[in-house]
């Protein structure tokens, strides 16, 4: 499966995709921003990690972006983010994010949330 | 000039102003007790000395420029000059944690593929020698996940800056209204323009409490319902 990973952060891009590595994931896509996750973005992408905050396209509008489309409906999009107001997730929800993850992030943390989303897009 | 002076000179010119305008509006309306004894007499010796008020009112004016423009001149040379020192200063820090944790992940890499090899070396054999790269392993992806602080940090540092372009912009807006005849200053045109590609931040960013706030995320999104 080809994941997508979009952080502005080229640390956190590493960071993640030295996690995924770890846990067998090989086929990734990385992007600085939700406009450039949104140029690379099609029907092979897997799964989506994305941040919150970035410059030119925010992950919030991102992933109501890609849910507007035909071939983005059911990818599972995982937010991984600073922000952990109650108000915040709440709005990553409704923008169509299937799970959330507060920053700093734990291996075994975003191992189970991919289990998980993976499971569930499989069983839906 | 001292504050205590400003205030000196602000007092001293509107008490001017005022005695102008008093004899101006009483000389206007015809108000003057006894006009044709006024007009002959104490009238004339104010209208004779009125050149001379008008001209210690301008005076004061001109001094109260003066004033206006030396708190103009030192509030931009001691407040927006170390504002935007400040704010260059923290870029450096961002971008030299950037470099370094960069260089770290790259040393990292390294250490990684050093081990490969020697478990290539030995066949993939089981027993301490692959035990303590294991180990090993999991100690460099431990370090590589501690590195994590790099970005909030960087958001942290992103939200104090932008505090501080805040400050300058309000700050300059002061100056201008203190002295808005001055025009742009080489310092006031430093001023950054909005851009859609600055560096984005979390001003709630925090490495503190992640299981908690973790928590609160899951929570919400166990008590949704899924769409």
């Amino acid at each position: 499966m080809k994941f997508l990973v979009i952080d502005d952060s080229a640390t956190m891009r590493r960071i993640v995709v030295n996690s995924l590595q770890r846990i067998g994931v090989t086929d990734i896509v990385e992007a600085g921003d939700g406009k450039e996750a949104l140029s690379k973005f099609d029907a092979s992408i897997g799964f989506i990690i994305t941040d919150w905050n970035m410059p030119n396209l925010g992950g919030v509008d991102f992933a109501r972006a890609v849910r507007a489309r035909e071939d983005g409906k059911t990818v599972p999009i995982l937010m991984m983010t600073t922000r952990s107001l109650k108000e915040d997730i709440i709005t990553a929800l409704e923008s169509g994010v299937n799970n959330y993850i507060v920053k700093p992030f734990t291996p075994q943390v975003l191992k189970d949330k991919i289990d998980a989303l993976t499971a569930a897009n499989v069983a839906g | 000039m001292t504050p205590n002076r400003a205030a000196e000179v602000l007092y001293e010119s509107e008490a001017t102003l005022r005695l102008v305008d008093r004899e101006l509006g009483e000389l206007k309306a015809g108000e003057h007790p006894a006009d044709a004894a006024f007009a002959a007499g104490e009238g004339r010796t104010i209208l004779a000395s009125l050149p001379y008020i008008l001209q210690l009112a301008n005076s004061e004016i001109l001094q109260v420029i003066r004033s206006l423009r030396e708190s103009r001149s030192a509030l931009e040379h001691s407040t927006v000059e170390r504002i935007q020192h400040t704010h260059s200063k923290l870029q450096e820090v961002t971008s030299a944690t950037e470099t370094a944790t960069n260089g770290i992940l790259d040393a990292l890499d390294r250490a990684q593929g050093l081990i490969d090899e020697l478990d290539a070396d030995n066949g993939g054999n089981a027993g301490r020698g692959k035990d303590v790269r294991n180990s090993l392993r999991d100690e460099i992806f431990g370090i590589i996940g501690a590195l994590q602080f790099q970005d909030i940090t960087t958001q942290q540092i992103n939200y104090a800056s932008n505090v501080l372009l805040d400050m300058e912009a309000k700050l300059l807006r002061l100056m201008q209204i203190l002295d808005p005849g001055a025009g742009k200053s080489e310092i006031a045109t430093k001023l950054p323009e909005m851009n859609p590609a600055a560096p984005t931040f979390d001003m709630h960013a925090t490495t503190q409490d992640q299981e908690k706030r973790q928590s609160v995320a899951d929570e919400v999104f166990s008590s949704t319902p899924k769409a």
